[in-house]
């Protein structure tokens, strides 16, 4: 390059009057830089959103739909529909399922044995030899049960007890009403069957052949019948199957989805301007007689609640919880929660963008960034405000109490502790020297604890229950990085409307 | 922040020190693409591609000379790389042309003489202006401003004394210069007699 600086007086004029002129560019264009060196910043709430409903209703739908909670329907159903004339239709296809299902006996558990087993345990212990061996008196004979006859009375029960636990389950519609069985038990099973669906002996010779050899496939209920000298007692065998099944209880676990509307309040904290930044800044100043522009601090600043305008605006929890109800009081609960949480800066529009300054504290002192923002927090040509809006997820995690549990009508309080990711980062934060706000996205604190205390009045109608009242969340670390020296604390003060159900 | 600590987190991608580069620089920078171009919008493109070789090409400095310098220096490129594509630049335009330029009151603002100055700049033809900002403003030679522009090294020379006429007959009639009183010259005076 050409050194011809200076070559004249007009060249000079030129240089001079031209050559330190600064434009301020428009906010979009470090956008538009930003995103060409680091790509798109997607906002992934959608995701998680779309996430958050997909698990809630995968665990809710798991959860509802236990195993023994549609045993217990589907029976119940079967009880009260099947006419009395089918009520022996599918005994052969119980006869072909016990076959199938021969390892039953290896896998005799003792949650299977109820009270009703020992009850009759002790009672043909005491009538001892005469009994007849009950699966083979049921015609399952062969090869599968012929063990069983050397079994001694109790392990027989057992395996009985067992094997017809698994085909009640299997095949609901062998149960059948007391009066049918008391005013059938006497003709064989085998020629109600021929009779009531028709089946021959030549459409299922083994069956057929297996029956008429035993007694009915009901030997159980009608062993105990002839054992038993009042109708209670018979009965209470005959309920025999509901009593091994205590499923109509209900679960340990209950799930709840709740929304909270609620307004986002902040408390600042400016120790740290004042202790470190602001007696940096006035040493600095004194020593070199020349302040600089962007370190203007005056001796005397105000408390930066007083400073700001906040404006709070309405914010959301959506959130889903598992319950596990560790007594009738206290309940265990976590889950999985979004949160929306906003509020508004007042503050005004200036027509140029003014120098500011940031000062950072880190491990090596103080650092100063300087910037130019249009939003200045006390004068410009027109108001305007600020949006800070945060997406976050969090896991609460707590207990609620019922403090009063009437029949319908209830109240309970709950807490949590919430460890919170926050997934966006548009958000303004204010100079330290309180006269601007600029884009604070570089120092947001990604991870972030929160608790939450809430009072609920509950409205229970069978194994659901409403539930609306007040709510407090408190943040606990502050908004922004530990660099940002104005601590920002947020609180949402919010509605809770929940709705939570038992589950069977 | 140091101009090293910027640098140094340029280079390892960060975004706060990129930005604190780009607060640092981009109002001067704006300035330069701005005599450049037509219009403001053109100005923040121009400044816009700028700043992306900057920090895409950020690991070419190496610390020779003024930092401020290298990025001017790209952003100069850009600018005239963003004009030859609309442009040519061996336009030659009459010196009378200055005469016919209609510089209203409201074309150039009065905020300030350098302002001003620049907007008398921008009034010029768009191969003067180029010629004059780049031997004038920013130091290069006639040889380099020709292969900058795909231009003889003459066709430069030409170019910068029309253009340069051309802006001081505009700042005469804008008073933002005076006229040079002619010193009077005796000899001829005597001769004319």
């Amino acid at each position: 390059m050409e050194n011809k600086k200076y070559q004249d007086e007009f060249e000079q004029f030129l240089q001079d009057e031209v050559k330190q002129h600064r434009m301020y560019p428009s906010d979009h264009i470090w956008k538009n830089i930003r995103m060409e060196l680091h790509g798109y910043k997607a906002w992934p709430a959608l995701t998680f959103i779309s996430l958050f409903v997909i698990t809630a209703l995968t665990i809710s739908t798991l959860l509802n739909n236990h195993p023994n909670q549609l045993l217990v329907r589907s029976r119940s159903a079967v009880i009260t529909k099947v006419p009395a004339t089918q009520m022996y239709t599918p005994l052969v296809a119980v006869k072909t399922a016990l076959v199938a299902v021969d390892d039953y006996f290896q896998q005799i558990a003792p949650e299977q044995i109820t009270a009703e087993t020992f009850a009759d345990l002790n009672l043909n212990e005491n009538r001892s030899s005469q009994e007849q061996p009950i699966v083979t008196a049921n015609g399952y004979n062969n090869n599968r049960f012929v063990s069983t006859i050397n079994e001694t009375p109790a392990d027989r029960l057992k395996n009985t007890e067992k094997m017809i636990n698994k085909q009640i389950n299997k095949q609901l519609s062998v149960f059948v009403p007391q009066q049918n069985v008391s005013s059938e038990n006497t003709i064989p099973p085998t020629v109600l069957e021929k009779k009531e669906t028709g089946i021959t002996e030549t459409n299922v010779p083994e069956t057929a052949a297996t029956i008429n050899e035993s007694k009915p496939a009901f030997a159980i209920e009608l062993k105990n019948t002839e054992t038993h000298s009042t109708a209670d007692a018979f009965l209470k065998d005959f309920h025999f199957i509901a009593n091994t099944t205590p499923h109509t209880r209900n679960s340990k676990f209950g799930f709840q989805l709740y929304v909270t509307p609620s307004t986002s309040y902040r408390r600042l904290s400016d120790e740290k301007v004042k202790e470190v930044i602001q007696p940096a800044a006035a040493a600095a100043s004194s020593a070199s007689q020349i302040a600089p522009l962007s370190v203007n601090y005056s001796a005397y600043s105000p408390d930066v609640n007083t400073v700001v305008r906040h404006r709070p605006a309405i914010g959301l929890e959506l959130g889903f919880a598992v319950l596990y109800n560790m007594s009738n009081k206290l309940k265990f609960k976590t889950g999985l929660q979004l949160n929306i949480r906003q509020y508004y800066i007042e503050t005004f529009q200036s027509r140029t963008n003014d120098l500011s300054t940031l000062s950072l504290i880190n491990y090596r002192g103080i650092e100063t960034i300087s910037f130019y923002s249009p939003y200045n927090n006390n004068t410009g040509y027109k108001q305007t405000q600020l949006e800070n809006k945060v997406y976050q997820v969090s896991v609460p995690i707590g207990i609620q109490w019922e403090m009063i549990q009437g029949k319908h009508f209830g109240i309970n309080s709950e807490a949590s502790v919430q460890p919170t990711l926050t997934l966006n980062n548009n958000t303004y934060l204010l100079s330290t020297d309180y006269k601007h706000y600029t884009d604070g996205s570089n120092f947001i604190r990604k991870w972030n604890i929160n608790t939450s205390l809430g009072l609920n009045f509950t409205y229970k109608t069978g194994s659901t229950a409403w539930q609306i009242g007040p709510q407090v969340r408190y943040q606990h670390l502050p908004t922004f990085s530990n660099l940002y020296p104005i601590k920002e604390y947020l609180i949402d003060y919010g509605v809770r409307l929940g709705f939570t159900r038992q589950i069977k | 922040m140091t101009e090293q600590a910027i640098i140094t987190g340029c280079l390892h991608n960060d975004a706060a020190a990129q930005r604190e580069l780009y607060n640092r620089y981009s109002p001067k920078m704006l300035g330069v693409c701005y005599r450049f171009s037509q219009s403001r919008e053109d100005a923040e493109d121009m400044l816009q591609e700028g700043f992306i070789k900057v920090f895409t090409q950020i690991h070419t400095f190496q610390n020779k000379g003024a930092f401020e310098g290298w990025i001017r220096r790209i952003v100069v490129h850009t600018c005239i790389n963003f004009l030859k594509k609309y442009k040519k630049f061996n336009e030659s335009v009459d010196l009378a042309y200055a005469n016919y330029l209609q510089v209203k009151e409201e074309t150039v603002p009065s905020i300030m003489q350098a302002r001003q100055i620049i907007e008398c700049i921008r009034l010029l033809p768009l191969g003067y202006r180029t010629v004059l900002n780049l031997y004038a403003l920013e130091g290069y030679s006639h040889k380099e401003i020709g292969e900058m522009l795909d231009i003889e090294e003459s066709t430069s020379r030409s170019q910068y004394t029309r253009s340069k006429a051309m802006l001081e007959a505009i700042l005469i009639r804008k008073k933002i210069i005076e006229k040079p009183k002619e010193e009077f010259n005796w000899l001829a005076a005597l001769k004319n007699k």
